[in-house]
């Protein structure tokens, strides 16, 4: 009795619609169109519709009469789009349909704004999620954390995805850098991925959305989705270029009354003033013009100033005016095009910046190309290929090392940035340092020129890297189908660092080479269908195979170089250190999922994976996790149809699980090879002391949630509460030296954190023309660290180079700068016997680094093509230690150590003294401001300040040219944009810094800053072509 | 495993490819000694700490350490080394006794002789520190227990007794890396015996009785006879291997220490030759000036390093040896013995002069003749003993640091050792005696060190240690 008809899918291009749904209205006859979006459906006689449903478009219901071909063109659902979301394991889901939250941040709303490291461009706009990252760093680090730190002692970093691909997001900086003792921050590696070439962002915040990835995604995912090209007529060309200038954002408050020195100058045989120039300090004479002998007199080569005395005066914008403008241009092109059989994207791009310190430059190019092929009507295969290379050189020393130390901690006020520029080396190749020795000794004591130290001790390094996926699938039915996946991520990384002869300190050369290989290699069987009618079912199974490579070699010289300024290993005085480090993790893992949808009422899914992990003892290394969630749609309930009020109103709920392994080698007993003492090896035993027993980390969170969407979507509000233990925590746990190993891996910890994640949007005034669309999100997180191994009661996060640590406390946030307090009687602060602070008997807790609410705003302004956006983001709490005040104080170059004219007489502290009675009576005894502020250095409160800070993020102004304009060109869009990045900092209450610029890595080493580079505003414009 | 997941090659995989299961013992005991002596004569243990402390040096500039202000984290990082070497050296004794190795007799006895000297470097400077309790992470005492000081003096002699037994001076020590008698086993048994010399003397204020028995036992059984004896780690030319100091100040260019005018003028009062050995005239004036003693960061800076003495080029030279303990420290014992009513053989005068003649003869920088005429000027004082023996028992300690500290701790010599001139930073009005537990115990071993403090006293610059009765 049946009848057969046929047709043809296509969407508003004419391209074939593969995998759309047609059902026989009323019925569960159904069927889905092939790859060509051909279909044929048997139907019972009768009058009838069949309706077309395919994610992203609007449904259209053909009646079916008595016709036998039925062709019907789909348009999309623009609202609907952005209600399909890419889930784990690159599996779209519409957005209604999950128990968990998850954000998506589409691709204009990242280029529109670039950034060198992309990560930085999600600042503000997600809820739940910090990034911190300081721009001044040139390609530097960007620390994201969702939902709070989980793990004591790991970097909780969010696992990168693109294209499926997992990706390495290492840093290797030192814990030097982190800590703010000095070095280079050589940025994370997720920010190889090109912003041009980002379709979309998905951010799966907590584990149950990420229980599918394994292990590393306990942290959250970032999925990236690639452009990818579509079915076109001819190939699309679209074209962007963009510039950007970077300048200081914010510099300390030094003062410019007194120079350099200590005291009086010294007196030399001709009579002359000499200044202190070996004393890199400013409790210096005044600055008040007289005639000094300067370290710049003593070269014959420099006529202008030999053997003569010139004015001492002040110089108050030197350290502005040592900094250049900085300049990113990034360029690129991008070609796509398709047919029915295939579709390809192919697209490069060129990124140079230019920083802000001399003699600072970063290239990076990239070559991004996806495509897809049907080979058979049910095989496809498709491809994406990525490879980046990027070159920097002169990246910018981060903390208390040798540029930043002169300006914020170490140095002489009044020396000019100019003559330290133009007369920065003899003509026999020696440095001339403002800090030269003596008279007769031009060497440098302490510092440095700061241009000898960016023209010759400048690093450089490089980058390759190729990443990509070759997948395979199978389409045996419109129910089941095969995937098989390949996917490689591989980098040689290269990093050269060098000081020259001449400089303070001994020459050296370091090479570093580093290899990273993941590959993963997976295959999923899906089954898609109607259980019943009203029950939908989606399931898959699958398994994957991962392994990791990981390979350093570093050589460092000894002794300096033999060949002056020829930097080579081979060129090392003594045997030059040697590091030759393999690692290789391999982890094996079965997965399965179902998901249930009843009506579009109830949703349900459930997960299970089970890891085997190379890294943990047999016997201990295999572990399981569930995961389950539901959401409820009560706006399907029979109540709220037809509501013009209630769009969507959905209540949902998670529970999951996530084990976590360890990194290699942590359970064997080995010696340790250290440097030869001559020709005698030298090995010890590791001071960190192994565990033969250790067992797999777990995560357990719930969350729960509700969406509701307002009149036609005008109005969204979004809020989930989320509770996360982590238990079982293997990490390196410092123990007292005394038990013969400072430290010991071990299974203990657990970390809860809580928190409350809320997202509001509203479009107030919608028109024809005009557009006016507002969006909050704030969240606060709770973190407490609930436990450590017995008998422990604080884990040493980081040791800070001075006076403070960074501690995790039982009780207490993970991150509790430590130090030493006034000592208070009555609330007032006690002052000893010398007039100057006593300092607490005990270290205490002085603050957590961990902040107490984040939160961004943006709004948008569109009229008639043209767009006005602006982004604030927001941090409330939070504390950080400034060795900046610290030692800007102690070394007298801080405006505080001018105030109130404490240096012409003697100044006396606030605080109550002892007298001989044993009462405590208000401070009256003198003391000279070098005194008070050298007593300080060790002291934590005194410099501990709070972080919360309020920023103009983002501004742009943005014009597309309306269709009729362009309508009889080849260009198919044109639009320009002006835009503005970190351009006010609105609120902070940390002095001399932004709050933010101590960010010098991604791990949990955060709250410490050792002498930060300033941080940056960009300002820029942009335009886009499309042929 | 399940499925068809082979993970029978996991536990290979997990086999760390860069560091071997098994290694020399000697080359144990080479990281351990130089572990241990770089951070005895680093920068920030006798360089800013033993040195001022026994105001032999002043700072140039950076001067709080002479002014008794610490900073907390080195101190931790002294303690983390130390005990560090300390453990490498009870590695070497446990693969001995566990393995039954020929010949571990003597590289037992060796690697106790190196434990036994830095828990007395360590108790000294601390007081009560973990002892008994330590080294035990492997069997899960991660917070060990303080011991008291009178407990482990006595064992520290007990322990040096043993490892002197145990030396067969006819059969071999380490096969290589001997970094200090490159396999001498009678030095090492003289070591061994001198060392306890040392050890009796600092807690014969407390147990006068044991403390003679044991240096008469020790001086029978043959301790030091001249400075060529001298147990010292034999720094080299080249880098790494160079004394700590050279890389300091003449690698890191880091000209922080001068000539303290503490010592300079008692050398110059005393016409000491050794003032050429121990530092250079100043740049300026070619005469021997000592910078004043813990001067603020103001005066110092205005007193510019070319006005006074510093460092001597032999101080400052790469190969410079870190010492250990030398023979003229051993005469001064005996002589302060034989003055406490030991019967050695000899008169306190005759070891007295003894001492001071090894000195002089190590640091190479006087004939016999002036050595002799030294001796006579500068003669024994049986009657003010303490003076005159701790006097010039702390000129010979020079660059010993922390030895030079702890016999004026102990010996209480006077008009020497003043306060700083421009005050100290912290609330003190004596040189201190005794360092603060580091910080990180107070957080990693909190019991204990609570515990530690209940019992020692609190733990401040002032409060002394056991030995230090007087």
């Amino acid at each position: 009795q049946g009848r057969t008809i046929s047709g043809r899918v296509v969407a508003a291009d004419q391209s074939a619609l593969p995998g759309v749904n047609i059902v026989q209205e009323g019925t569960t006859n159904g069927t889905v169109t092939d790859a060509n979006g051909n279909y044929s459906i048997t139907v019972n006689e009768g009058t009838g519709n069949l309706v077309f449903t395919f994610i992203g478009y609007q449904t259209v219901t053909r009646p079916i009469g008595d016709q036998t071909t039925i062709n019907v063109t789909l348009s999309e659902d623009t609202q609907q789009l952005s209600e399909v979301v890419v889930t784990a394991l690159g599996i779209e889901r519409e957005a209604k349909a999950l128990g968990y939250s998850v954000q998506e941040i589409q691709g204009e709303s990242i280029t529109r704004v670039k950034e060198t490291n992309v990560v930085n461009s999600l600042q503000g706009r997600i809820a739940g999620v910090q990034i911190q990252g300081n721009q001044g760093a040139l390609g530097g680090s960007s620390r994201i954390l969702i939902r709070g730190a989980r793990s004591i002692a790991n970097e909780n970093q969010p696992l990168f995805v693109v294209d499926g691909i997992p990706l390495d997001n290492s840093n290797f900086n030192s814990t030097d850098v982190q800590r703010g003792a000095g070095g280079y921050d050589y940025g994370n590696a997720a920010q190889d991925v090109n912003p041009e070439d980002i379709e979309s962002v998905n951010v799966l915040k907590g584990p149950s959305a990420a229980a599918l990835y394994g292990n590393r995604a306990a942290n959250g995912v970032i999925i990236i989705t690639t452009k990818k090209g579509a079915k076109r007529k001819g190939i699309g060309v679209d074209v962007s270029s963009d510039i950007q200038f970077q300048d200081i954002l914010i510099l300390p408050d030094y003062q410019n009354q007194y120079g350099g020195g200590a005291g009086p100058f010294s007196r030399n045989e001709r009579g002359e003033d000499v200044a202190l120039f070996y004393v890199d300090e400013s409790w210096g004479p005044r600055l008040d013009g007289r005639p000094v002998r300067q370290y710049y007199s003593y070269y014959p080569e420099f006529p202008e100033f030999y053997n003569k005395t010139t004015p001492w005066v002040a110089h108050p914008n030197n350290v502005r005016d040592f900094f250049e403008l900085g300049i990113q241009n990034t360029n690129s092109i991008a070609f796509n095009g398709g047919n029915e059989k295939g579709t390809f994207r192919l697209a490069y791009t060129n990124l140079n910046a230019k920083g802000i310190m001399p003699n600072s430059d970063l290239d990076r190019n990239t070559i991004n190309f996806n495509g897809s092929f049907n080979l058979t009507d049910k095989l496809t295969a498709s491809a994406g290929v990525n490879y980046i290379n990027s070159t920097a050189q002169g990246r910018p020393e981060q903390g208390y090392s040798d540029v930043m130390v002169q300006f914020n901690t170490f140095g002489q006020r009044q020396v000019d940035m100019d003559i330290l520029d133009r007369y920065w080396i003899t003509a026999t190749g020696e440095q001339v340092s403002w800090n030269r020795d003596s008279e007769d000794n031009p060497r440098p004591r302490y510092s440095d020129n700061p241009y000898w130290i960016r023209r010759k001790n400048y690093q450089n390094d490089s980058r390759d890297r190729i990443f990509g996926n070759v997948t395979l699938s199978y389409q045996f039915n419109k129910w089941l189908k095969l995937t098989g996946r390949i996917m490689n991520d591989f980098y040689t990384d290269r990093r050269e660092e060098r000081k020259a002869t001449g400089s303070v300190g001994q020459s050296f050369y370091i090479s570093e080479i580093r290899q990273v290989r993941e590959t993963n290699a997976d295959l999923i069987l899906t089954f898609t269908g109607n259980v019943t009618n009203n029950l939908s079912l989606t399931a898959f199974v699958g398994g994957n195979i991962r392994e990791n490579h990981y390979n350093l070699d570093a050589g460092e010289t000894v002794g300096g170089l033999s060949v002056p300024d020829f930097f080579n290993l081979q060129n090392s005085m003594q045997r030059p250190i040697i590091t030759d480090n393999t690692s290789q993790r391999n982890i094996n893992s079965v997965f399965g999922s179902v998901s249930l949808g009843y009506r579009d009422l109830i949703y349900v899914d459930g997960t299970l994976r089970n890891d085997w992990s190379s890294t943990l003892p047999s016997g201990n290394n295999s572990f399981l996790y569930p995961s389950i969630s539901a959401s409820f749609l009560l706006s399907s309930l029979p109540v709220f149809e037809g509501s013009q009020q209630i769009s969507l109103a959905k209540v949902r709920g998670s529970y999951a699980e996530a084990g976590n392994d360890t990194d290699p080698y942590r359970t064997g007993f080995t010696y340790e090879p250290q440097n030869y003492f001559g020709s005698n090896p030298s090995y010890r035993v590791p001071v960190t002391l192994n565990n033969p027993e250790l067992k797999p980390e777990k995560t357990r969170s719930y969350e729960f949630g509700v969406d509701l969407r307002f009149f036609d979507d005008r109005l969204t509000f979004d809020a989930t509460y989320y509770h996360t233990i982590s238990t079982d925590q293997i990490f390196q746990v410092p123990v007292s030296g005394a038990s013969g190993y400072t430290s010991q891996i071990i299974n203990a910890g657990r970390v809860r954190n809580n928190g409350i994640e809320i997202a509001l949007s509203g479009a107030p005034v919608v028109t024809e023309n005009f557009r006016w669309d507002i969006g909050i999100n704030w969240a606060r997180n709770r973190n407490r660290l609930l436990e450590l191994p017995e008998g422990i009661e604080n884990y040493r996060i980081a040791t800070g180079p001075f006076a403070v640590t960074i501690d995790a406390r039982v009780g207490q946030p993970l991150g509790v700068i430590t130090g030493y307090d006034y000592v208070y009687q009555d609330g007032k602060k006690v002052v000893d016997d010398n007039g100057v602070y006593a300092f607490s008997d005990q270290l205490v807790p002085l603050g957590s680094v961990l902040a107490d609410w984040t939160g961004g705003l943006t709004s948008s302004f569109n009229y008639k093509g043209i767009n006005l956006s602006f982004l604030f983001s927001a941090q409330y709490g939070g504390e950080l230690y400034s060795l900046t005040s610290t030692f800007g104080k102690y070394s007298g170059m801080m405006e505080e150590t001018v105030a109130g004219n404490i240096r012409q007489q003697y100044m006396v502290v606030d605080g109550v003294k002892e007298d001989e009675d044993g009462n405590f009576v208000p401070n009256d005894i003198e003391i000279s401001p070098v005194d008070f502020f050298a007593s300080m250095f060790g002291h934590g409160r005194a410099f501990v300040y709070d972080a919360s800070f309020v920023k103009l993020r983002e501004i742009s102004l943005g014009y597309s040219l309306p269709q009729s304009l362009i309508a009889n060109t080849p260009f198919r869009s044109i639009s320009f944009s002006l835009i503005g990045r970190n351009l006010a900092i609105l609120y902070k209450n940390v002095p001399h810094l932004d709050p933010e610029a101590a960010v010098t890595g991604s791990g949990n080493i955060q709250g410490y800053e050792g002498g930060a580079i300033p941080s940056l505003r960009s300002y820029g414009a942009s335009i886009r072509l499309g042929f | 495993c399940a499925f068809m997941f082979a993970c029978e090659d996991f536990e290979e995989t997990n086999t760390n490819p860069n560091q071997p299961e098994d290694v020399p013992r000697g080359y144990l005991f080479t990281y351990a000694v130089e572990t241990i002596m770089d951070q005895v004569y680093g920068g920030f243990d006798n360089s800013r700490v033993g040195m001022t402390l026994a105001q032999y040096w002043s700072q140039n500039q950076y001067t709080e350490e002479s002014r008794y202000q610490y900073r907390p984290a080195t101190n931790n990082t002294t303690w983390n080394t130390i005990y560090t070497g300390i453990y490498n050296l009870q590695e070497i004794i446990r693969l001995n006794e566990e393995d039954e190795l020929t010949g571990s007799d003597n590289e037992i006895a060796i690697a106790t002789i190196m434990q036994v000297w830095t828990y007395q470097f360590l108790t000294d400077l601390y007081g009560d520190i973990p002892y008994e309790n330590a080294l035990l992470a492997k069997q899960d005492t991660l917070a060990p227990a303080y011991s008291r000081q009178q407990d482990i003096y006595p064992d520290l002699l007990r322990r040096l007794r043993a490892a002197r037994d145990m030396i067969d001076v006819a059969a071999p020590g380490f096969a290589s890396g001997d970094i200090i008698y490159d396999g001498d086993m009678e030095l090492w048994r003289k070591f061994a015996n001198s060392l306890m010399l040392r050890v009796a003397i600092r807690m014969v204020d407390r147990m006068e009785q044991e403390s003679l028995a044991a240096i008469t036992e020790a001086y029978t059984s043959g301790v030091f006879e001249d400075y060529t004896e001298t147990a010292q780690i034999n720094y080299l030319a080249s880098q790494p291997a160079t004394n700590p100091l050279y890389v300091d100040v003449i690698v890191g260019n880091r000209n922080d220490f001068s000539s303290s005018n503490t010592l300079i003028d008692v050398l110059l009062a005393r016409n000491d030759p050794r003032i050429n050995a121990y530092f250079a005239p100043a740049k300026n004036s070619g005469q021997f000036i000592g910078r004043p003693y813990g001067q603020n960061a103001a005066a110092a800076n205005a007193l510019v390093p070319d006005a006074v003495s510093q460092l001597s080029a032999k101080i400052l030279s790469p190969d410079l040896p870190g010492l250990i303990m030398d023979a003229a420290e051993v005469k001064f014992i005996l002589a302060e013995a034989v003055q406490r009513g030991a019967a050695l053989g000899k008169t306190a005068a005759d070891f007295y002069g003894e001492g001071i003649r090894e000195s002089m003869e190590y640091w190479e920088v006087a004939t016999p003749a002036q050595i002799d005429n030294y001796i006579l000027a500068n003669p024994y004082d049986a009657g003010n003993w303490k003076q005159s023996l701790g006097v010039q028992k702390w000129i010979a300690l020079y660059m010993q640091g922390f030895q030079g500290w702890a016999e004026y701790r102990r010996l209480d010599f006077t008009g020497i050792l003043k306060m700083p001139v421009s005050g100290p930073l912290v609330s003190i009005n004596q040189v201190p005696v005794r360092r603060t537990y580091p910080p990180d115990e107070q957080t990693l071993n909190r019991q204990n060190y609570i515990t530690a403090i209940e019992k020692q006293g609190p733990d401040e610059l002032t409060t002394k240690v056991w030995w230090d009765l007087f």
